[in-house]
């Protein structure tokens, strides 16, 4: 019956561990014929270090004291390759309850092995480059922000000194290199709060009716500027960063009212449903809507679909909301109507 | 002043307004007569080109002869731009010379300009004067006034 087991090396041992049974799988794993094997000592398995810490006698006391006995790691085939053990051995009793030698039981775990390492080296790599970007991210804008703070300084000072000699030329130059000061200033710190979001923060429980409310507080102008109708209840208490959670919300509804259609009563709806692992999230809008091939597009930082004289902005808004449902294990996505709306789903992990 | 055969119109396709404005002051300084267009946005340039939109029955204006694109544009950008372009009625493309114009460091840009039969050239902003007037040579035919 040993001969059919797959997978398992079964090996019996003597009261010293040398072994004096040897079944066809452990001659696959472990390379020896049973006339090869039979009469050697188990430690023939172990490397030099394992021998020196004596840890073949170890597993044989442990066995003897407690009845079994687990191990893994590397052991050695014939010819010297090496291969991940799994091993157990267990005491065998006489009717005296005297112990009269070991059963082993060794796996091949190697691929196994191998796929975890190649996991786990990957997962610590991937670790160590979004530090890498992130200190980049946070370093580079940093070190962008003074040379602009200069430039706009002295423009500041050729306006109060120098007044009255500008021309309208002049003047309008000024103006340009303002206002891209400023639109850069915006973009760096856009790239700055991106890096930053949900860093050194602890998650408590949000209650996003609250967090409306409030909202609708902060938001008031513009709010009562679009003439906007914003329309929920009962939605959940939910385990998250909360400022960043704010940042989500605030977004969203902040561009369902400028997005707005001229003329158009805004008609905001935003719905939760929940099950076990997620709660799914609806911001709906009866604004201008989104071309369908810009669905994906309009979450990438700085990307924007409109141009500043028709609607401001610097492209921030959804890249951040992108990142903090993110942060929340969840995703977020558009579906959009051209002038009829949009619904922006996202999902936060309960 | 020079004058090319078939250079009536520069396209200036950009949607930042001062890059627009330094692009003008380039092209006028280049001393070539000329007309510039001032297009902020690839939707409106298109309409331009095939006079539709806000060009509609407007077969008046100038006719592009060079058109400045630049990549990185709101909705719309330079290479949807150029997809659009594609598609075009010969008509409406005959004698235009795209030149692709960007502050983008990617060379993956660079190189897929090189690429695209309808992108003339690829160059970085700011546009020089040099720059223009060598476009302009190369692509179109002087037309030599009689000394009076």
């Amino acid at each position: 019956m040993l001969e059919v087991i797959d997978d398992y090396a079964i090996l019996f041992l003597d009261r010293h561990g040398n072994i004096e049974n040897w079944n066809k799988e452990a001659e696959k794993i472990k390379g020896y014929t049973a006339e090869e094997i039979i009469g050697h000592n188990i430690s023939v398995f172990y490397n030099e270090e394992s021998k020196r810490n004596r840890l073949p006698e170890l597993l044989i006391e442990e066995a003897r004291l407690k009845g079994r006995a687990q191990h893994e790691g590397w052991r050695i085939r014939k010819g010297g390759e090496l291969f991940w053990g799994f091993i157990t051995i267990s005491a065998i009793y006489d009717d005296n309850h005297q112990v009269v030698g070991f059963s082993k039981f060794v796996r091949d775990l190697t691929a196994k092995r191998q796929l975890e390492k190649t996991t786990e080296e990957y997962a610590r790599e991937l670790e160590i480059k979004n530090k890498e970007l992130e200190q980049f991210v946070y370093i580079a804008s940093h070190d962008l922000q003074e040379p602009l703070l200069t430039v706009k300084n002295f423009v500041e000072l050729f306006k109060d000194e120098y007044q009255e000699v500008f021309d309208d030329n002049a003047r309008l130059y000024l103006q340009f290199i303002d206002r891209s000061t400023e639109r850069m200033r915006n973009l760096i710190k856009g790239l700055l709060d991106y890096a930053r979001l949900g860093g050194h923060q602890a998650k408590t429980l949000v209650d996003c009716n609250q967090l409306m409310e409030s909202l609708e507080n902060d938001l008031f102008g513009s709010i009562n500027a679009a003439g906007a109708e914003i329309h929920y209840k009962d939605l959940p208490i939910v385990y998250g960063f909360e400022t960043a959670l704010r940042q989500l919300f605030q977004n969203l509804l902040s561009n369902s009212l400028k997005f707005k259609r001229p003329g158009v009563t805004p008609q905001i709806y935003i719905s939760v449903v929940g099950n076990d692992n997620f709660w799914h999230f609806e911001f709906k809008d009866n604004g201008i809507g989104i071309e369908e091939r810009y669905k994906e597009k309009v979450f990438v930082m700085f990307q924007r679909l409109h141009s500043a004289t028709d609607y401001e902005g610097y492209g921030i808004g959804l890249s951040h909301c992108k990142k903090i449902v993110e942060l929340h294990g969840g995703v977020i996505s558009v579906e959009s109507v051209l002038n009829e709306g949009s619904t922006f789903s996202f999902t936060l992990r309960v | 002043m020079k004058k090319y055969k078939d250079l009536d119109c520069v396209l200036l396709v950009d949607d930042d307004i001062s890059t627009n404005f330094i692009h003008r002051r380039i092209v006028e300084n280049a001393k070539i007569d000329v007309n510039v267009k001032e297009i902020t946005s690839a939707k409106e340039a298109l309409d331009y080109l095939t006079y539709s939109g806000k060009y509609e029955g407007q077969e008046d204006v100038p006719k592009a002869g060079i058109v400045f694109l630049d990549i990185n544009m709101p909705g719309m950008n330079g290479w949807d731009f150029i997809a659009e372009y594609k598609k075009l009625d010969e008509k409406h493309k005959a004698r235009i010379v795209v030149v692709m114009l960007t502050t983008s460091l990617n060379p993956d840009d660079e190189q897929h300009a090189a690429m695209v039969e309808e992108i003339a050239t690829y160059l970085h902003k700011p546009l020089r004067i040099e720059a223009f007037a060598e476009i302009a040579s190369k692509y179109f035919e002087e037309i030599k006034e009689e000394e009076s």
